[in-house]
């Protein structure tokens, strides 16, 4: 073999400096940067110069200038509305822990029975859209026509009412025992993964059960808790479907109800939707921000080989207090709900009080079946394209989650802080904020009155959520696995593909179970982006209301359910019991 | 070689047979010539899209029906209505006019302030329509806010009191008077149409106090019923029907129709009377718009809605549309649930245009009793 010989001073071609910037990382992680920055930041523009923009009477020309922020402060009904969204935001938040941190403590501390069986049916009003929850409820607990002050003055002879929903107080309940099943989230992950030998020490020195669980358990998960309260407080505030039943036609409006209101309503003004809306995102988003410097603190690295097994606390008899407490959980806030969303459904039209003898699928057929003569095509599209979008947009969704959480954890500086910051802002804003900036961002677009920008606005909003879920597990893995990876001549893609990915796929499958189930229900977003062809389950939803039924109602919400509950099934057989799990 | 003779022979049957086409398409009644140089046009657009709050599912498909038999435009071609509030679907179209991205052909609602707006933005196509002119006498004696060619009437409307006799505390109730809706003994029992949130609720309001009538009086008297305020007359007349409210003080008789059509129960259990104090009559103005995907079709749509098979197609559905076209009846089916103006005091809206720009301190007034 003959080589030719190096002589001095040869210099070695070195390639450019600028050209090793053009990597495979950098160059896919920078693509998408660019887009999930355009489609967070774009909508969020458009809101704020249109917050500025003040509309004349007839709506037709706008001049620069502060009035709608003056009007907010000005008309009653929406400084009511601030009052309302805080007031539904701190009962809803105080419920939802009280019940969270309860269940959760139950099934991962105590020997309360079947608790590991009972964990997915506690997930599940989570998975429920709180729309279609506000609908049950308002049949269940209206004073007039609830079905059970129909039964309380039928048992007791009583002429009045014991319980009634549709105000302020109904929202309240509604949106806290939906979103119990996020405390519940937080929290029971961090009960189970918690040192016991501090809970040990303490029953060492002789504190009893409650002392040690008030005094040393609960403080352990603080975090955790007061995360789930940030997020729920934060959620509770953007919701829109449960107000919109329960409160807004009793003279009850919430932030987004008159949003909604002034953005579409008579008045057309979206320039003051838009106003009221940058005033709501931005304190939401100032929350979200709070909560997350909050977990920044906690160490995330668990994939090391030390674990710790939790005690587990003997209740004695007081654990079928505990099972009972846990099924009357279940009882209220799934089982009476759909009970009465099938009952009402099965009228032609509900009067009020069930009749056996009334009773049809017919509403059935007139949703469900598309040849039919009189089948309602809002109810028909709503299925298909909820479906479609759930597929297509949760898919999309973690694609792009999965590019922002190797940025923002396996770089370093300034550029991954800010893709951080990016990623809490969708969550901070509520959906019908949103919707609005991508609305008046892309009417002009081609995706305007399509799927496509119903899709753009889902992403937009829930990929965090995604995102959280990958980078949950790409934190407790250690970059070592990477770098062992690169330095045995691998490229940054094939380290992805043959490495990370395989050891992300939990979390990515979590991610794309939870979006799909959320993209399924989704109301805000969609009820502001739908035309004629491309409604959504929940536009669908909200359509029959409006312009139909209770009954139409009710059936198209009991489609919605099952359909949601089959899929968590599928996922969960499909996954194992650790999805959809803490 | 062709005779020379054939080829004018030809011709006159052909004529004879296209001529012949239309008659079996017109139907009932004749087609005016601007119809006639309409049908092609629209039928190789082979689409229609409308923006009417007011039709249901089923309304639309009559009418997608009724259209293509009179005008013979084909079973592939489509018509598809986008249904949405009076509120949401001016928000819609200013949306689109102003961005100038149209996805309707044809708007159909009642709002005079819209239609200014729009028509002095350019956002509505010159109409030239053969079938106005059945419509235009009446509607300029009832003082509707219309400007042909750019827009017109299509239909009218009132709101009338709807109960339901068969809940507790109901029976032989009979509302003729706003008197009798706000009776202390309807404490608890009656609806009150959210002006805050239609432009309609609000022309009723208007036009009643142009008329005379002690609008801030009754809405004192009303909130001391204890009412429930909302908006939507469906949302309203399922509360009516379920005795969750069993009064609605503004709503139509076609939704009572609409619930018989469900449950015929109902028939025995609801009625609906008409105000001593006057019936306010509202217009549903309609516009072919600039830029729109169909402009054909629109125009043809149009003319469609102001002819007698039309009308009776909107009237036999959705019963509470009240049409100007000269000597029209309503089908024997509905008459009883239609309204003989004849036979009641009609207000019409002075000025709907000045009168819309009422609204806002009207509203404030409502909201301090209200809300």
């Amino acid at each position: 073999m003959s080589t030719k010989p190096i002589s001095v001073g040869t210099a070695i071609p070195q390639p450019a400096r600028w050209a090793s910037l053009f990597t495979q990382e950098n160059v896919i992680t920078s693509v998408v940067a660019v887009i999930v920055a355009a489609a967070v930041f774009l909508p969020l523009l458009a809101l704020v110069v249109s917050s500025f923009r003040v509309l004349d009477d007839f709506g037709f020309s706008a001049e620069w200038g502060l009035g709608n922020y003056r009007e907010m402060a000005r008309i009653p009904i929406i400084r009511e509305a601030f009052v309302n969204t805080f007031a539904v935001s701190m009962g809803a938040t105080a419920l939802s822990t009280v019940l969270g941190v309860s269940l959760a403590w139950l099934n991962a501390r105590t020997n309360c029975p079947w608790r590991e069986k009972l964990e997915p049916f506690n997930l599940i009003p989570y998975f429920l859209s709180p729309f279609v929850g506000a609908i049950a409820w308002h049949n269940l607990a209206s004073p007039q026509i609830g079905l059970l002050n129909n039964l309380a003055r039928w048992l007791f002879g009583t002429t009045g009412h014991i319980f009634d929903v549709d105000n302020i107080w109904g929202v309240i309940w509604v949106t806290g025992i939906f979103h119990a099943p996020l405390v519940y989230l937080f929290v029971v992950g961090s009960l189970r993964r918690m040192d016991p030998s501090l809970e040990d020490s303490a029953r060492t020195t002789g504190a009893g059960l409650l002392r040690t669980t008030l005094t040393v358990t609960l403080p352990l998960v603080a975090p955790a808790i007061l995360s789930a309260m940030i997020i729920c407080f934060v959620t509770s505030a953007g919701e829109f479907g449960v107000p919109f039943k329960l409160g807004a036609p009793y003279g009850y409006p919430t932030f987004t109800t008159e949003i909604f209101t002034y953005a579409v309503g008579d008045d057309a003004n979206y320039q003051m939707g838009a106003a009221m809306s940058m005033t709501l995102g931005i304190i939401t988003a100032f929350l979200v921000w709070i909560q997350r410097r909050i977990i920044q603190r906690r160490e995330y690295t668990t994939v090391t080989g030390k674990g710790f097994r939790p005690n587990i606390i003997d209740l004695g008899r007081w654990k079928w207090v505990a099972l009972g407490y846990n099924l009357g959980y279940l009882f209220i806030a799934v089982v009476l709900p759909i009970a009465t969303l099938v009952l009402v459904s099965l009228h032609g039209y509900w009067q009020g009080y069930i009749d056996p003898a009334k009773m049809t699928f017919s509403n059935y057929g007139r949703l469900l079946f598309f040849w039919s003569p009189d089948n309602i095509e809002a109810a028909t599209n709503g299925i298909a394209n909820s479906l479609i979008l759930a597929f297509a947009g949760a898919t999309i969704a973690m694609i792009l989650a999965i590019a922002m959480s190797f940025m923002i954890h396996r770089t370093k500086g300034l550029g991954s802080r800010l893709l951080d910051y990016l990623c809490v802002i969708p969550i901070g804003f509520p959906g019908i904020v949103l919707a609005m900036g991508v609305l008046i961002t892309y009417i002009k677009t081609p995706i305007y009155a399509t799927l496509w920008i119903l899709l753009l606005g889902y992403i937009t909003r829930f990929f965090p959520y995604g995102q959280r879920n990958v980078s949950a597990i790409l934190l407790a893995i250690s970059e070592e696995l990477d770098q062992s990876s690169r330095m045995a001549g691998a490229s940054w893609l094939t380290t992805l593909k043959r490495v990370t990915l395989p050891l992300l796929k939990p979390g990515i499958f979590a991610g794309w179970v939870l979006l799909f189930i959320i993209f399924l229900r989704e109301l805000p977003i969609s009820i502001i982006l739908y035309t004629a062809g491309t409604e959504t389950l929940s536009v669908g939803i909200y359509y029959l209301q409006e312009f139909e039924n209770e009954a139409l109602t009710s059936t198209l919400s009991v489609i919605q359910t099952a359909l949601l509950l089959v899929f968590v099934y599928i996922f969960r057989r499909l996954a194992g019991r650790e999805a959809l799990t803490a | 070689m062709k005779s020379p003779r054939r080829i004018p022979v030809v011709c006159g049957a052909a004529g004879l047979v296209f001529a012949l086409t239309l008659a079996a398409a017109a139907g009932a009644s004749e087609l005016t010539p601007q119809e006639k140089k309409l049908i092609p046009l629209a039928k190789q657009e082979g689409s229609l899209i409308t923006l009417i709050s007011l039709f249901q599912d089923l309304t639309v498909r009559e009418l997608e029906q009724g259209f293509i038999k009179r005008y013979g435009l084909g079973e592939d071609f489509k018509y598809t209505n986008i249904r949405k509030g009076t509120g949401p679907s001016l928000s819609m179209a200013r949306t689109e006019i102003k961005a100038n991205r149209l996805t309707f052909d044809l708007i159909m609602v009642a709002g005079a302030g819209f239609f200014d707006g729009a028509e002095k933005a350019g956002a509505f196509l010159k109409l030239d329509s053969g079938q106005w002119q059945f419509h235009e006498a009446a509607a300029k004696k009832a003082g509707a806010f219309y400007r042909y060619p750019d827009f017109i009437v299509g239909s009218a409307y009132t709101f009338q009191p709807i109960w339901n006799v068969s809940c507790p505390g109901m029976e032989g109730v009979n509302i003729t008077s706003y008197d009798d809706i706000a009776n202390p003994k309807m404490k608890g029992k009656t609806i009150v149409s959210d002006v805050t949130k239609s432009s309609s609720y609000s022309f009723t309001t208007l036009g009643l106090e142009q008329a005379g009538f002690d609008v801030k009086g009754m809405w004192k008297k009303l909130k001391a019923t204890d009412p429930l305020v909302a908006f939507r007359t469906e949302g309203k007349m399922q509360m009516v029907i379920n005795c969750e409210r069993p009064v609605d003080m503004w709503n139509l008789t076609g939704r009572v129709l609409q619930a018989v059509e469900k449950d015929n129960t109902l028939a025995k259990k609801l009625r609906w009377g008409v105000y001593k104090e006057g019936q306010v009559l509202m217009n549903r103005q309609m516009a072919v718009m600039k830029g729109a995907p169909h402009p054909n079709a629109g125009k043809l749509f149009a003319e469609f809605l102001l002819s007698k098979e039309g009308i009776d197609i909107m009237v036999e559905r959705e019963v509470s549309i009240i049409s100007y076209r000269k000597g029209y009846v309503a089908p024997e089916s509905v008459r009883k649930y239609a309204l003989d103006l004849s036979q009641v005091k009609v207000i019409g809206i002075k000025d709907e245009l000045a009168t819309n720009k009422q609204f806002k301190g009207m509203r404030e007034e409502w909201r301090k009793v209200f809300q």
